[in-house]
């Protein structure tokens, strides 16, 4: 099909829209509504055109193409027009400066940090605001209306950004992501004409609603209206950088955004400007915090008699030396972080096998249950692979904040009338779609997933509540499960993995398993490190002497070896107590590779300096190769490049069949009437916690808390925030409780960044009671 | 209940007539109470009770007692109907509990016509010449003389409760006459060749709407009556809904035969208890009598009906906001093309027709495309109601022919302003519409004229403007309507409209300045031309067409600070005429402010510092027997003072 603009002749396609043709041809049309990730709105009135054969003035953005189709965008009526809405619009919105001929640059100063917007040079999206472009192109002299400037409170107290809707142009592009992309639902335009307002239902928080700080909204707002708390005055950035994200095991692509030599945000893949994107906030808002946490270790630090004292590179070198000449290799163990890359984790194996010989290399995460996890997930079907099922059964998913790529697949999919179950304890951001949601009883999950086996191969079919799903199951030629990475927490884990893997052979179905850990792949292709557990076990025999700990939690206390060395990008926990602290870097100050899935790498890039005295780990090993006089270590780029890519087939660690120790899930019962859920999936990378360096996570998930259903607080009386008492058969803990409406009755959740919960078992069976003030 | 098959209409037809026909049934007289809401709120149950209870306390059995819905003549509400068997009916106007006693006494009991209350006799045969008729014949009456009656037929004559009665009115013949003899395409031609078009406004040809959605691909297909009447004096849709919701029904199941749609949808607005009341009665026994629901009338079609209750909002008239509101989104519209035809409610091509035009469908069906075709002018067929209010002697609905004038409808069948008052305007088609001057009175009203002279049919609303009407703030008035019921999607409608208004006000408060007359109508323009649905695009119309035909008016407000009919309160002054003042001291007595002074029987005094122009002195003193108009209300020419 051919089409004229402006007597321009352009070949379109069939179902484009007037405004979609012109911007492929580089004819611009003004423009603030329409958005290609976004049905088609008209609400704006900017694009306004004259076609040939159509009365009036049809908008572009919502005229569909037609063959021969004759269109006129620079008309003088039109021009007219168009420059009469643009001065409606800046009626609405503080606009001094758009029409202001004065040059203020030199008396700015730090005047941007005031509370309120009056003009752009007041505004956090100054320069890089549609609003400017719109004006710049249709040029207004000045606004001939007087201003209605609403002087509406601006919006602070929801984590990560701002809302100031007397900036806000009204052109739902925040609502209709939310609704449309992001199957969110959280705002809409509430009220009607002049008063219509950008609000979530009852005027709740966001939070209240339900958000999941996707920041989508954000990405797309053509104004100020919505900004980034952490980069609110931060100006326009220098410049983006495609990279991965580092903070789960997805690996979705992401871009920095730079300032100079610092990341000062993230963004998902796309025009930097107004893509919305699926990442989860973590990705979209977390990233900058923890790469700017003031926490960082900097410097080397050295345990001195009289405490920690900052040292020389050298001085850590010539220690490190002392310490593994003393140790015999055999009594030496390595930990790794399953967030490092690669590069890094080569880099750690090559010195520990050639340099000190040491025995054994483990990552304190990769616990027989996990290696069961890691192993059983080999057969995972890509996420992307969600969209295309025709059922979808969620199992221990908990993606309120987490994993937006699985939750955004199942919603999308459930919205077209796929069907979804969910099984777990509580609900989240997936379960407004969800046909049914199947709650195993306390304690009795492995029994659970045994009757669903029986019920699923067509046994006695007692068990009602497995009536639907199995009819599903039975009907469905491509039926998904997502596995939420809580299932390796659980002590029956393997068990229940084995009934999984029966139920997808038995029905043919693919499943997705989810990965906190954004490297483990890696890790276990080329740390080849052993189960932690055995780790343990040598450490509590007096059998190992030193510890080099790369970026890992072992421990939160000091063990009993002569030696402990910790190597990370943030300091230890207090009481671990290392004779040496050594600064890393992170992502994005290096780059490097992870393995994202079965073939699939992904590479992050170094786009600004590493800071401070930190060093890189393959930069660090090889110098203290070179005073240790150990010249086999002379690992070149192109050397790891060699390894990454002969290897392929992951060894898994050899798991212990002695288990004799572990204990069995009991029920609850009246002495220990509530079940304890023990979540402490990382949500961070390397020792620290996300929450510990993002004020905004901390509002979303506070570390150590104990989520708790609403009903069940008040019966216990319970008011959130105050102080519980959780107490089981062989341990007592107090934590802040938080109120958890999704959660089902009779459970508990305990968040935790620690993998030092002492209940003896995952869920866990726990007495309860309001700690007296 | 059994359900009724093709031909049993007809057997209960004949049935109805004889018993509900008292020259054949048993009963000497028969009173109908015209009840509509306008009835009622003029006190119609009242006068119903009154005669009920004096019908038990006599012990009269032969007398029946009916109700129906509005007879049109709002204005002498409440009417009722009295019908002595061998006799024409006579209409008794502006009752009370006592005067429909007295009537009861004399004219049931007695069978005199009480000539001090009737108000005319529904009576064809002519008077014998010399000898003047008792009381004046409804076709001698100007109000009735020049109605021509389609859609309102019904009106007055029958219970809208009962369904028997509208079948006796020969009630779902058309429906009757579509499922025996006709195919899905006749229909639609039938409908083309009347030349209806859609009666909420704009004026699309029906059939050709209906042939859109019929030739539209898809298995589901649903049709909508659009009862959300909101402007402001319109009352037609629920007139007819109160009166003959079998007709609007009638009319939507031969629509949904005609285009293949299985499920339609009235939605009618909250403000409307009783409409919405009669028209769920009336679907339940259309249910019950099998015309409705599955197996219509023993055939295999499935038609079900729904009533949806709209919240009020102006903006769900428009057709993409009502359907948004039905799937149960908020009112806001839709940019068309996809007009609903092609994707209208959730996604399904959708035919949404006004209550008026599915109410012309079963006449159309049933008499023919060519009766209905003679009727009206070129382009505009059949016939149109009005609702005519304001400064007029007769207020209520009437359905005209198009093609009639202003005038015809105004004075002939309106009767005229009240004493005193001289026509200035007449503004049709609500807040959306214009105003039209007395040099275009004799204009034939139609689609196209009105268009023309810059306003629209709209739902026909038709408020009629004397002398005291200041255009400037009846364009405010209307505007500020636009401006609080814009649904705020679009820049033009939600901004543009507001800042209207505030030039608006700005000039009735005596600040305008030169050049904001040309900013106005720029303005005004600019949202005609693109806003994004209807409300936006015909907002400006009370604004654009004062400009054109009253600008005197306008530059009067703003270059000399005057306002010609004594309105704006900020241009006037209160002056007292010492010559024909009195002294009589009630204006004294009656302003608030104590601005008006002086002893009893000399000529007052007038501080203007401390009047506020509350009007009062003025009211009291111009009905005033020996005073009258002492006080003057002025409004003089500021230029150069």
């Amino acid at each position: 099909m051919r089409i004229e603009i402006d007597n321009k002749l352009i070949k379109v396609k069939k179902g484009e829209t007037v405004l979609d043709a012109a911007e492929k041809n580089d004819i611009y049309i003004p423009h603030l509504c329409s958005h290609p990730e976004l049905s088609e709105y008209g609400g704006c009135r900017m694009c306004i055109v004259e076609v040939e054969g159509i009365r009036g003035y049809p908008t572009a953005c919502t005229t569909v193409v037609s063959d021969g189709m004759k269109i006129r965008t620079k008309g003088k009526k039109v021009r007219e027009m168009r420059k009469e809405i643009l001065q409606l619009i800046l009626s609405e919105h503080p606009a001094g400066c758009l029409i202001c001929k004065e040059d203020c640059n030199d008396l700015m100063g730090s005047i941007r940090k005031v509370g309120d917007v009056t003009g752009c040079r007041w505004c956090p999206k100054d320069e890089n605001c549609e609003l400017q472009k719109v004006v710049r192109y249709v040029t207004v002299e000045g606004i001939k209306f007087p201003v209605y400037y609403q002087d509406i409170e601006v919006e602070k107290n929801d984590p990560f950004f701002d809302r100031d809707y007397n900036l806000c142009i009204y052109c739902a592009r925040c609502v209709r992501i939310c609704e449309e992309h992001r199957k969110s639902y959280v705002i809409a335009l509430n009220n009607r004409g002049k008063e219509m307002v950008v609000g979530s239902a009852f005027s709740n928080s966001h939070i209240e609603a339900e958000c999941e700080f996707c920041g989508a909204c954000v990405s797309v707002c053509p104004t100020g209206t919505l900004s980034e708390k952490s980069r609110k005055w931060a100006g326009t950035p220098t410049g983006y950088s495609d990279s991965v994200c580092s903070l789960c095991g997805l690996n979705c692509k992401i871009q920095y955004v730079l300032k100079g030599d610092k990341i000062i945000g993230t963004l998902p893949p796309g025009d930097p400007m107004d893509s919305g994107g699926d990442l989860c906030v973590k990705g979209r808002f977390c990233f900058s915090n923890l790469i700017n946490s003031p926490k960082r270790v900097l410097e080397p630090e050295f345990h001195f008699i009289e405490g920690y004292g900052k040292v020389s590179w050298k001085f850590s070198f010539e220690k490190i030396s002392e310490m593994m000449k003393k140790t015999d290799g055999k009594k030496m163990a390595f930990y790794l972080s399953p967030n490092l890359t690669n590069e890094e984790i080569i880099a750690v194996r090559e010195f520990a096998d050639k340099v000190c010989g040491a025995s054994y290399v483990t990552s304190s995460v990769l616990t027989a249950n996990l290696i069961s996890y890691m192993k059983f997930s080999e057969k995972s079907v890509p996420v992307e692979e969600i969209r295309n099922s025709d059922a979808i059964i969620s199992v221990f998913l908990r993606g309120n904040y987490d994993y937006a790529p699985a939750t955004l697949g199942i919603k999308r999919a459930a919205e077209k009338g796929v069907p979804l179950y969910r099984i777990g304890w509580t609900g989240d951001n997936t379960s407004r779609f969800s046909d049914d949601d199947l709650t195993p009883a306390p304690g009795k999950e492995l029994n659970f997933f045994k009757q669903l086996l029986k019920a699923v191969e067509g046994g006695s079919g007692r068990e009602k509540i497995f009536k639907d799903i199995t009819e599903v199951l039975s009907r469905s030629d491509s039926t998904t499960f997502v596995l939420g990475p809580g299932i390796a927490l659980l002590s029956k884990g393997r068990e229940i993995l084995n009934l999984l893997e029966r139920i997808f052979e038995y029905t043919g179905s693919k499943f997705v398993a989810l990965n906190p850990y954004t490297n483990m792949r890696g890790s276990l292709l080329f740390g080849e490190p052993v189960c932690s557990e055995d780790i343990d076990k040598l450490i509590s025999e007096n059998k190992i002497d030193l510890l080099y700990i790369a970026g890992d939690t072992p421990f939160e206390r000091r063990p009993p070896v002569n030696y402990v060395i910790h190597h990370s990008a943030f300091p230890p926990h207090k009481e671990l107590n290392p004779d040496l602290i050594l600064p890393a870097p992170l992502p994005g100050e290096i780059s490097g590779t992870y393995v994202s899935g079965k073939n699939k790498e992904s590479s992050v890039k170094s786009s600004v300096l590493i800071p401070g005295y930190a060093r890189s780990y393959p930069d660090t090993f090889r110098s203290l190769a070179k005073i240790m006089g150990k010249k086999e270590y002379k690992l070149t780029k192109k050397d790891v490049k060699e390894r990454i890519l002969s290897n392929s087939v992951i060894k898994y660690p050899a798991i212990k069949q002695n288990r004799k120790g572990e204990k069995n899930v009991k029920s609850p019962d009246s002495g220990f009437p509530y079940m304890l859920i023990i979540d402490n999936a990382p949500h961070g990378i390397h020792n620290t916690g996300l929450s510990s360096v993002s004020d905004g996570l901390k509002v979303l998930m506070p570390g150590n808390t104990v989520l708790m259903n609403p009903d069940d607080a008040m019966k216990l009386g319970m008011e959130e925030g105050e102080m519980i008492i959780m107490e089981s058969e062989n341990y007592k803990m107090e934590y802040p409780m938080k109120l958890q409406k999704n959660l089902s009755q009779g459970f508990v959740i305990l968040l935790t960044t620690s993998r030092f919960a002492g209940y003896q078992t995952n869920p866990c069976a726990v007495f309860l009671r309001r700690k007296n003030v | 209940m059994k359900k009724l098959k093709i031909g049993d209409l007809a057997r209960i037809r004949d049935n109805v007539r004889r018993t509900s026909n008292i020259r054949q049934g048993k009963s000497r007289a028969k009173v109908t109470v015209h009840m509509g809401t306008c009835g009622i709120a003029a006190g119609a149950r009242k006068v119903l009770d009154s005669l009920l209870k004096e019908i038990e306390g006599k012990k009269v059995k032969d007398v029946i007692v009916t109700t129906s819905g509005c007879a049109g003549l709002c204005s002498r509400e409440p009417m009722a109907t009295l019908e002595i068997s061998g006799e024409p009916p006579v209409k008794y106007v502006d009752l009370t509990e006592e005067k429909i006693k007295e009537i009861f006494k004399e004219h049931v009991v007695q069978g005199k016509i009480l000539k001090k209350y009737a108000f005319a006799i529904e009576s064809k045969i002519l008077v014998p010449s010399g000898k003047e008729p008792p009381v004046p014949r409804m076709m001698d009456i100007g109000f009735f003389k020049h109605q021509r009656l389609i859609v309102l037929k019904n009106r007055g004559r029958l219970d809208p409760e009962s369904i028997d009665e509208y079948i006796g009115f020969n009630g779902y013949q058309g429906l009757e006459k579509v499922l025996t003899s006709f195919k899905p395409e006749n229909i639609i031609d039938e409908i083309k060749k009347s030349g209806l078009r859609g009666r909420g406004g704009a004026g699309f040809p029906t059939g050709l709407k209906w042939e859109l959605c019929h030739k539209s691909p898809g298995e589901k297909k649903y049709i909508v009556c659009n009862g959300d009447e909101g402007d402001p004096g319109a009352f037609m849709d629920r007139s007819v809904l109160e009166a003959d919701p079998h007709s609007v029904i009638e009319g939507m199941l031969i629509g949904a035969i005609a285009m293949g749609a299985r499920k339609g949808f009235i939605y009618v607005r909250s403000e409307y208890p009783l409409a919405l009341k009669r028209l769920n009665i009336a679907l339940k026994q259309a249910e019950e009598y099998g015309l409705l629901g599955n197996n219509i009338l023993g055939t295999d079609i499935n038609i079900s009906i729904e009533v949806i209750t709209g919240a009020g909002a102006f903006v769900c008239g428009e057709e993409t906001a009502l359907l948004a509101s039905i799937e149960g989104r908020v009112g806001r519209p839709k940019p068309r093309p996809p007009y609903p035809v092609e994707k209208g409610l959730w996604g399904k091509p959708t035919c949404i027709n006004n209550v008026e035009t599915w109410a012309n469908i079963p006449a159309i069906i049933d008499r023919g495309s060519d009766w209905f075709s003679s009727i009206g002018t070129k382009t505009s067929k059949g016939t149109k109601i009005f609702s005519l209010v304001g400064k007029i002697k007769n207020t209520g609905l009437v359905e005209v022919p198009m093609g009639i004038t202003l005038r015809e409808i105004i004075f002939d069948i309106g009767g005229g302003l009240p004493k005193g008052k001289k026509f200035k305007a007449v503004q049709t088609g609500g807040p959306s519409g214009g105003c039209i001057p007395e040099e275009l009175l004799d204009l034939p009203i139609d689609y196209d004229s009105l268009a023309k002279a810059g306003s629209i049919m709209g739902s026909g609303g038709m408020i009629v403007l004397d002398n005291d009407t200041c255009m400037v703030e009846l364009a405010r008035y209307f505007l500020s309507f636009a401006v609080e019921e814009s649904c705020g999607k679009c820049t033009p409608c939600r901004v543009g409209t507001r800042h209207m208004v505030e030039l608006l006000e700005k000039i009735c408060q005596g600040k305008g300045e030169e050049g904001d007359l040309e900013k106005l109508e720029f303005l005004a323009n600019t949202v005609k031309s693109t806003s994004l649905c209807g409300l936006g695009q015909t907002a400006p119309n009370p604004v654009l067409t004062t400009l054109k035909y009253f600008r005197d008016e306008y530059e009067a407000h703003v270059f000399e600070k005057r306002c010609p009919a004594l309105i704006c309160k900020e241009l006037l002054t209160y002056r007292v005429v010492k010559d024909k003042c009195t002294g009589c001291q009630r204006c004294v007595s009656i302003c608030p402010t104590g601005a008006i002074t002086g002893p009893r029987s000399e000529p007052h005094n007038l501080d203007l510092s401390k009047c506020i122009k509350c009007r009062a002195c003025y009211e009291v003193c111009r009905f005033d027997a020996i005073a009258g108009d002492a006080i003057r209300i002025e409004s003089e020419s500021m230029e150069g003072s």
